[in-house]
């Protein structure tokens, strides 16, 4: 996929606890801010995918979410929802829509406003005896976690300087949800929420949208010379009830490794160590981040832990990964977590990240997973 | 500077519990009928309806709301400010009265010493209450729900407080233990003197004596309670006149707890002419007692929905069961549906007994059983129950998980003879169980997630000495 798709226009809304807006107000904040990077207007606008987890409390679990934050009425809008995913796959479809000549200018919102629910982020909705209650997204993560670091002989440590790299990042992002530093032996002393994860190895409860635009390249170069391209796009399937699935190893997700090949294959990659610059991963604990190098295939299995320890990661390093501050900083409202790591991608390659700028960006990669282990959507931009 | 009631309201909920309905369900004779709310109704709902027939929407004027009650909906969150929200009110001073249900007229007290004093320029004082008798006790006989507000303030007032006092009494009358839902009291005779005749005669008689009024110049006289035999006997303690105790029509709508003098007041202020000497005395844990005269803008002071409107409007609850419903005390809240019956019977298998399938096309063992095989797909599946013993692959601690226990062992288990299944630790501390850890199976309550109780297996370290 080459010169058929680019990101003409992003805007992200100031991620955190939003006690002050609402979820329309979030998706108006975003969306306004990619209208104008877009230099257009809704009018604009062919069709919109709205990814979101859970939809406004006002309005049903539909596109209407966003028509009625942003009055854009009568037009093709979509609501995409796959567990942590739910941003990237939304991105996703608007550029396959795009891409198949439906439409030549596609909207993507991703919002979630988790702090208007009691307590708890991410609500468990099912019923079902066994498999509805109480199950938590710190504890499923912590099953691989620590099946993880059993086999690997991994200590708390190496997960902690995840913490540490990206609290760092986050303090130069003034959208982030946290923007200070943490020492590592803070990290290691925090209470613990589900073994080995301590709060410093969770990613924070967070409100958030994030916006961007997507166009067929042609038209997107006359408006903005330098909108990224869409090289490459990945999304795997695979159990939700890892669990149950006596195959499972859990020590990593395959379907992050299923999503990027399917991503590298479209863009050409070969060795996504050397031809990727910079990496927006879905680090909502430590552990998944160093899981996700092994499953990206920036290095291999069981070494993931190494590459954080040697600093290969950090914004100064050979790959940096989530300069943005990642979830870790920025927070993980889930619907717009995908979003966001396409606006950071594109601020990259367009060399407007600021004091978090990584040097000689050409190729990005944005990255999501979900379920734990269930659902993973992979996109590889470059620059224009 | 005159202070005094300038506006007042009432309110009632739009159903009646009849004694009808509790002599067929009980064979009981209580005496009356009793307003009582509906499902979606407290003491929040019924107070705000009287503050806004006082006050009026906004509570324009008003720089101050105090509210008494013993039934509040929340043991810890304001009453007060829940009901001047609900007014629109804006960003008011507001103060909660409990524990006694005489505190509606110790919060018309506190708001003529706030007048008085220059703190505050119009007070709205609410009294509401929701008190629930257990079924079959003869206080599901007596008590009414209900609410009263007055505002007291210094712009032509209709009724001008003229004296109060209060008066002790430690007696152990009513009483309701932190977190049970109804009142208990002993009664009797001692009760009668000690909890009401005593305190209310010596807080009456201090009042009149402040406002320089004898007891010979009482018109009316509102007492907080339903029992009219007590309302008498005070009355002639207080060498009342024999017609001042006021019949308000209590025995339709039942006692209203911190409410009852309330609304006996509201009813003597409709009933009142300018120049009328008014008692109003509350009781629980000691007295509380006011004297008002009526002045000629007491039409300004009387509810701007009549006792008598309020009254009119109530209508016989459905059924008795159906009030029993609406009181939590029969079926289910419809806002926790829980786990279906209909789920549990297919999933039956799975829960209760651990069947998982045996592919005979990959030899595949795993859990719960399916129409195609997780592995290879095929549909030569087979019914399979999975053994009780295993060894734990992967674990967390989680202490977010709602447990009693701080922490909860979530565990990853592939049992003996295949299958992996994913249960909570029992019968040990949760960091007992880790990677490699033999442990059997073992039938448990398992958790709250319905109020249909739940079944299923958890594991617990397996010990040498005992057989699985």
């Amino acid at each position: 996929m080459k010169d058929v798709v680019s990101v003409v226009g992003v805007g992200c809304a100031k991620f955190g606890d939003r006690f002050d807006a609402s979820y329309e107000d979030l998706i108006v904040e975003a969306a306004t801010a990619a209208f104008a990077d877009a230099a257009m207007g809704p009018d604009q606008i062919d069709a919109a995918v709205l990814g979101t987890y859970s939809p406004s409390n006002s309005m049903g679990k539909a596109g209407s979410s966003l028509a009625d934050s942003l009055r854009i009425y009568g037009k093709p809008i979509t609501r995409v929802e796959n567990y942590c995913a739910t941003g990237t796959d939304a991105f996703r479809h608007a550029c396959l829509a795009v891409a198949s000549g439906a439409h030549e200018c596609v909207l993507v919102v991703g919002a979630e406003k988790m702090k208007d629910r009691p307590s708890r982020g991410a609500p468990m909705e099912g019923k079902h005896p066994l498999f509805g209650y109480g199950a938590t997204a710190p504890g499923l993560f912590a099953l691989a976690a620590n099946r993880y670091m059993s086999v690997y002989n991994v200590t708390k440590s190496s997960l902690a300087k995840v913490s540490v790299k990206n609290h760092a990042n986050g303090a130069k992002n003034p959208l982030a949800h946290v923007q200070s530093e943490v020492t590592e032996e803070q990290v290691l002393k925090a209470p613990i929420i589900a073994w080995p994860f301590g709060l410093y190895d969770c990613c924070p409860t967070t409100d958030g949208a994030a916006a961007a635009i997507v166009m067929r390249t042609s038209a997107a170069r006359k408006i903005k010379p330098n909108a990224p391209s869409v090289r490459g796009l990945g999304l795997a399937v695979t159990t939700a009830r890892p669990y149950l699935d006596p195959d499972f190893a859990y020590t990593g997700f395959p379907c992050t490794t299923m999503a990027a090949n399917q991503a590298y294959a479209m863009a050409g990659i070969k060795d996504p160590r050397k031809e990727i610059h910079l990496a927006e991963v879905h680090d909502c604990f430590t552990w998944t981040e160093i899981t996700n190098y092994e499953d990206l295939g920036f290095c291999k299995k069981g070494e993931g832990w190494r590459f954080i320890e040697d600093g290969i990661s950090t914004l100064q390093g050979e790959l940096p990964v989530n300069p943005s501050g990642g979830l870790k900083s920025s927070g993980h409202p889930i619907g717009a977590s995908g979003v966001r790591m396409v606006y950071e991608v594109t601020k990259q390659l367009r060399g407007e990240a600021g004091p978090r700028q990584v040097k000689n960006a050409r190729i990005g990669l944005a990255h999501n997973v979900g379920g734990p282990g269930a659902v993973s959507c992979v996109i590889v931009l470059a620059q224009a | 500077m005159n202070i005094g009631i300038i506006a007042s309201g009432i309110a009632l909920p739009r159903f009646a519990l009849q004694s009808e309905h509790l002599k067929s369900a009980w064979g009981s004779s209580s005496k009356g009928d009793r307003a009582v709310c509906f499902h979606d109704e407290d003491a929040v709902t019924l107070g705000v309806q009287a503050a806004l027939a006082a006050g009026g929407d906004g509570l324009p004027g008003i720089d101050g709301v105090v509210c008494a009650s013993v039934s509040p909906p929340f043991a810890e969150r304001s009453t007060a400010v829940q009901i001047a929200a609900a007014c629109d009110g804006g960003e008011l001073e507001c103060q909660d009265l409990a524990g006694a249900r005489r505190g509606g007229m110790g919060g018309l007290r506190a708001a003529f010493a706030a007048i008085a004093s220059g703190d505050k320029k119009q007070v709205l004082v609410i009294a509401t209450d929701t008190r629930h008798g257990e079924p079959r006790s003869a206080q599901e006989g007596s008590f009414g729900h209900g609410a009263a507000a007055f505002v007291v303030g210094t712009e032509n007032p209709g009724a001008i407080i003229v004296g109060h006092a209060g008066a002790f009494s430690d007696y152990v009358e009513a009483y309701r233990i932190d977190g049970e839902k109804f009142v208990r009291s002993e009664g009797g005779r001692l009760e009668r003197t000690e909890g009401v005749t005593r305190p209310a005669t010596t807080a009456i008689r201090a009042a009149l004596k402040r406002a320089g009024v004898s007891a010979s110049d009482v018109r009316h006289f509102a007492f907080g309670s339903s029992d009219s035999s007590a309302a008498q006997a005070v009355a002639k303690a207080c060498e009342f006149n024999k017609d001042t105790a006021v019949d308000c029509g209590l025995g339709s709508i039942g006692d209203l707890g911190s409410a009852t003098v309330g609304w006996a007041l509201a009813f003597a202020l409709e009933r009142a002419k300018p120049g009328d000497v008014i008692v109003a005395a509350a009781i629980g844990d000691g007295a509380d007692a006011v004297v008002l005269r009526a002045t000629e803008a007491i039409a300004n002071a009387r509810s701007r929905v009549s006792s008598r409107d309020l009254i009119s409007a109530l209508r016989p609850v459905p059924s008795y069961s159906r009030y029993l419903t609406w009181r939590g005390e029969l079926g289910s809240a419809p806002d926790s549906p829980g786990v279906s019956a209909v789920l549990l019977h297919h999933d039956e298998p799975m829960l209760t007994r651990r069947i998982g399938y045996r592919c005979t096309a990959c030899q595949l063992v795993a859990y719960p059983m399916a129409k195609l095989c997780g592995r290879c797909r095929s549909e030569k599946v087979e019914s399979h129950r999975l053994a009780r013993t295993g060894t734990v692959f992967t674990f967390t601690r989680d202490r977010l998980f709602p447990n009693v226990e701080p922490e909860t062992a979530m565990l990853v288990i592939d049992l003996d003879g295949g299958g992996r299944i994913f249960v909570q630790g029992t019968d040990c501390e949760p960091s007992e169980l880790e990677v490699g850890t033999k442990v059997e199976l073992v039938y448990r309550k398992f958790h709250g997630a319905s109020d249909l109780p739940s079944y299923y297996w958890k594991a617990r370290p397996l010990t040498k000495k005992e057989p699985s």
